[in-house]
């Protein structure tokens, strides 16, 4: 399974997903969209979580991605 | 006397329902806002490094590396000025204001700047405020 873990005020929420699974792919693959479509930026994990990569669509090898909200200047 | 203990009684429920409304929801918000900050210090504490983890544990910050300029970046656990480039000899020289959008909890926005500064340093700064310090030394 691999999780896309969304940061919200409540602390974060996580959907699991099976990327085996064409239509749970499918399902991951649109609230990655919708995420980004919001201003979400996203990191993929695999292994050590202290280390990832941005990505721009669904990273298919992470085991979990990070999604963040929009940053702005305070 | 009636009308005394009617007033009374009347009294004692306005207060009752201004003491124990407004206070059960204070308490669940206290307690809905205590969970989320405890989760979001978990998943920090899932996405730093050992040497990371130790320096948030023993001093309250951690550091990261820019990841276009290798700049070396102090976070430190508090809001709102809390990030500090540092040059080699661990003189701050400049401070970063920047968080994401949303009311996150503590240890989300901590995390999304670690995130930001090791992943997409310029974008992340591009967006920050910045200030310019000078003679300020902090621990090695």
């Amino acid at each position: 399974m691999q999780v896309l873990i969304v940061m919200d005020k409540r602390g974060d929420s996580r959907h699991e997903f099976d990327f085996a699974d064409p239509k749970s792919r499918a399902d991951a693959e649109r609230m990655f969209r919708q995420l980004a479509g919001d201003g979400y930026g996203a990191i993929a994990f695999s292994g050590d979580n202290s280390t990832g990569r941005r990505v721009d669509s669904l990273d298919l090898t992470a085991t979990r991605t990070v999604f963040i909200p929009r940053l702005v200047g305070g | 006397m009636a009308k005394i203990l009617e007033l009374l009684v009347r009294l004692k429920r306005w207060a009752g329902e201004a003491v124990s409304g407004p206070s059960r929801a204070l308490a669940s918000a206290l307690s809905e806002r205590r969970g989320a900050n405890e989760k979001a210090l978990a998943l920090l504490g899932e996405h730093l490094s050992d040497t990371q983890r130790s320096q948030f544990v023993d001093h309250g910050f951690f550091e990261v590396f820019g990841s276009q300029s290798g700049a070396r970046y102090r976070i430190y656990q508090r809001r709102p000025v809390n990030v500090f480039e540092l040059n080699s000899d661990g003189w701050i020289v400049r401070s970063w204001c920047f968080y994401p959008i949303g009311r996150l909890p503590l240890g989300d926005v901590l995390l999304a700047q670690k995130i930001a500064l090791e992943h997409f340093e310029r974008e992340a700064l591009a967006v920050a405020n910045e200030i310019r310090t000078f003679g300020i030394r902090v621990a090695p």
